[in-house]
């Protein structure tokens, strides 16, 4: 096994000390971080994601991988500030006004990252005028917004109805998600797209991406 | 609205021994949603939002204004909540902090820097935990045999857990190579969980016939019953659920007399088989979340739970109730129903009278 290999071997196995030391190895070897990232870190989340998909993983899993890949970013950042590495694309994402879940956003956050997106996380409880100034502000090319309460859903209305007051709609996507959310709700509130997981919104969020 | 209720204990009595009289156990209830959503009105003044969830004679009068704008049908009966956030016997540890939400008291982490059992202590003079009894005892001695009174909402102590640890950390604790402090924890946990539970029914049961109910699944049972519960199953594997929160739904489900599971959603359903194997749980509560199918759907699993022994209650619309008693044993069955009319919960009722079967 080559240390690429290693490092997505031992991220999908959420060993966080490890894949930080197999990384700062592998610059020491003079390797390309653009490499060691995109075929090391994100690779190995992305086959994270797909196993999470497909049932043979959990959310603990997940997190104990992303865990590890943040590791490996932060051993990897200054060399891919120095490189130039530019992400495939921003998002801002949060849970909408008045809900406070965040595992489902976070998830998503992760898969997004390890899609190659810089993520802009407002957190929770984020009202429709900070989504959309937050948009505005970094330039995001995705929006996308969680609830798990039905309480908190129609929320998701009120961005987008915001970002038609402003004439901003048509310069982001808008990506929703969380339980109770579902894909005819999606189409009544003029959201681009529903995911049921969040393996599913980063592989939406990549195609968004190479269409822009 | 209590006058009918000796022939509903009778059917309650019967549906725990999973005998029929004449027909399977039916709640169906219909609502003036307007008017309740108008009680319910959470304040806008933030100095009223504590006094909303923590003045007992407010929520007591919420309660009683929403029994009058509605219609009890069937087996359904007049039933003051005793809500102070969901898994609340987290708030009952020293140090415990909450805040106060629209639909709920949302519980802030006190163990962030790690799991730690020596954080996990029993405050007896902790405001939550005195503030449960002091609803449980006003609700008691207000009720005079106009509503009956439920058990606090105090299930799951990995729930419970999290709200101390932070869910997300929670989660990853359970891949951690020290997985006996999650365990001992829990141990914690489940202290806090027979203090609240056993005070309450102690506390309650003198409104209650000398049982117990839980609010918001409208039951009532002979003695000590209350809600088990994972809501975080529907995040973790088998083997993680089988190893960290059997143990506690072994323990909890022998300690009660009348243990009933809530099962919420189908991801739970990688779950079923465990659940069965406990031989204490007496009923399975099957929940499909919004979005998800009916629970009429899952037709072999709710067969399943019936041929474990165990009984079974559902949730479901108003048209769905001939095909769940064409489908399932009434024995040991309580069907939910919430009515847009009065014309049709009555409907209702006489369907489940129509089609009862053994």
């Amino acid at each position: 096994m080559n240390k690429i290999e290693e490092i997505s071997e031992y991220l999908q196995k959420g060993k966080a000390k490890i894949v930080k030391k197999l990384v700062q190895e592998a610059l020491d070897e003079g390797m390309d971080p653009k490499v060691i990232l995109n075929e090391g870190l994100l690779d190995g989340m992305m086959i994270v994601g797909g196993k999470f998909k497909r049932e043979e993983v959990f959310v603990p899993d997940v997190l104990v991988a992303a865990r590890a890949m943040n590791m490996g970013i932060g051993v990897l950042e200054p060399r891919l500030v120095e490189a130039g590495n530019e992400p495939i694309g921003k998002v801002v994402i949060g849970t909408v006004k008045g809900d406070l879940h965040d595992i489902g956003k976070n998830l998503v956050t992760m898969m997004l990252k390890g899609a190659g997106y810089e993520i802009y996380d407002l957190g929770v409880d984020v009202d429709a005028a900070t989504f959309i100034d937050k948009a505005e502000e970094v330039h995001a090319n995705i929006i996308c917004m969680s609830a798990l309460l039905t309480t908190t859903m129609p929320n998701m209305q009120g961005v987008i109805d915001l970002m038609k007051e402003r004439n901003v709609r048509d310069k982001y996507t808008v990506m929703i998600g969380g339980a109770p959310v579902t894909e005819s709700f999606a189409k009544e509130i003029g959201a681009d797209y529903y995911t049921a997981d969040a393996t599913s919104a980063a592989e939406v969020a990549k195609k968004v991406a190479k269409s822009c | 609205m209590m006058d009918k209720f000796d022939k509903t204990r009778e059917r309650f009595i019967a549906l725990w021994n999973r005998e029929i009289i004449d027909r399977c156990c039916i709640s169906v209830t219909c609502q003036n949603k307007e008017m309740v959503a108008d009680i319910n009105r959470f304040p806008a003044d933030i100095r009223e939002q504590k006094a909303y969830w923590m003045d007992a004679e407010r929520v007591l009068h919420r309660n009683l204004a929403c029994m009058e704008q509605t219609y009890y049908a069937g087996d359904a009966f007049p039933l003051v909540w005793l809500n102070l956030g969901p898994s609340g016997h987290a708030g009952f540890a020293r140090g415990a902090k909450w805040g106060y939400e629209p639909t709920t008291i949302w519980f802030e982490p006190i163990m962030e820097e790690g799991l730690d059992p020596e954080k996990i202590i029993l405050d007896r003079q902790n405001e939550l935990l005195k503030k449960t009894m002091e609803f449980a005892a006003y609700f008691t001695e207000e009720s005079r045999g106009r509503y009956l009174v439920s058990m606090p909402d105090l299930a799951g102590n990995l729930d419970a857990l999290a709200h101390l640890r932070g869910t997300q950390d929670l989660m990853m604790d359970f891949l951690s190579e020290e997985p006996e402090v999650l365990l001992e924890c829990e141990e914690k946990v489940q202290q806090l969980w027979k203090e609240g539970v056993t005070q309450a029914y102690e506390i309650t049961k003198k409104a209650n016939y000398g049982g117990s109910c839980i609010g918001w699944l409208n039951t009532w049972a002979p003695g000590f019953h209350s809600q088990l519960q994972c809501d975080l199953s529907v995040m973790i594997s088998k083997e993680i659920f089988d190893h960290f929160a059997m143990p506690e739904l072994v323990e909890q489900s022998s300690y009660l007399e009348y243990p009933l599971y809530h099962l919420d959603g189908i991801e739970q359903i990688r779950h079923l088989d465990t659940l069965l194997s406990i031989e204490g749980i007496k009923m399975i509560q099957w929940t499909s979340v919004v979005g998800q199918p009916s629970p009429l759907k899952f037709l072999s699993e709710l067969k399943r739970i019936q041929a474990s022994g165990k009984g079974l209650l559902l949730t479901l619309r108003p048209d769905e109730v001939e095909t769940a008693l064409t489908e399932l044993s009434s024995r040991g069955l309580y069907i939910n129903v919430s009515a847009d009319s009065r014309e049709t919960a009555d409907e209702v009722v006489k369907t489940a009278e129509r089609y009862s079967r053994e």
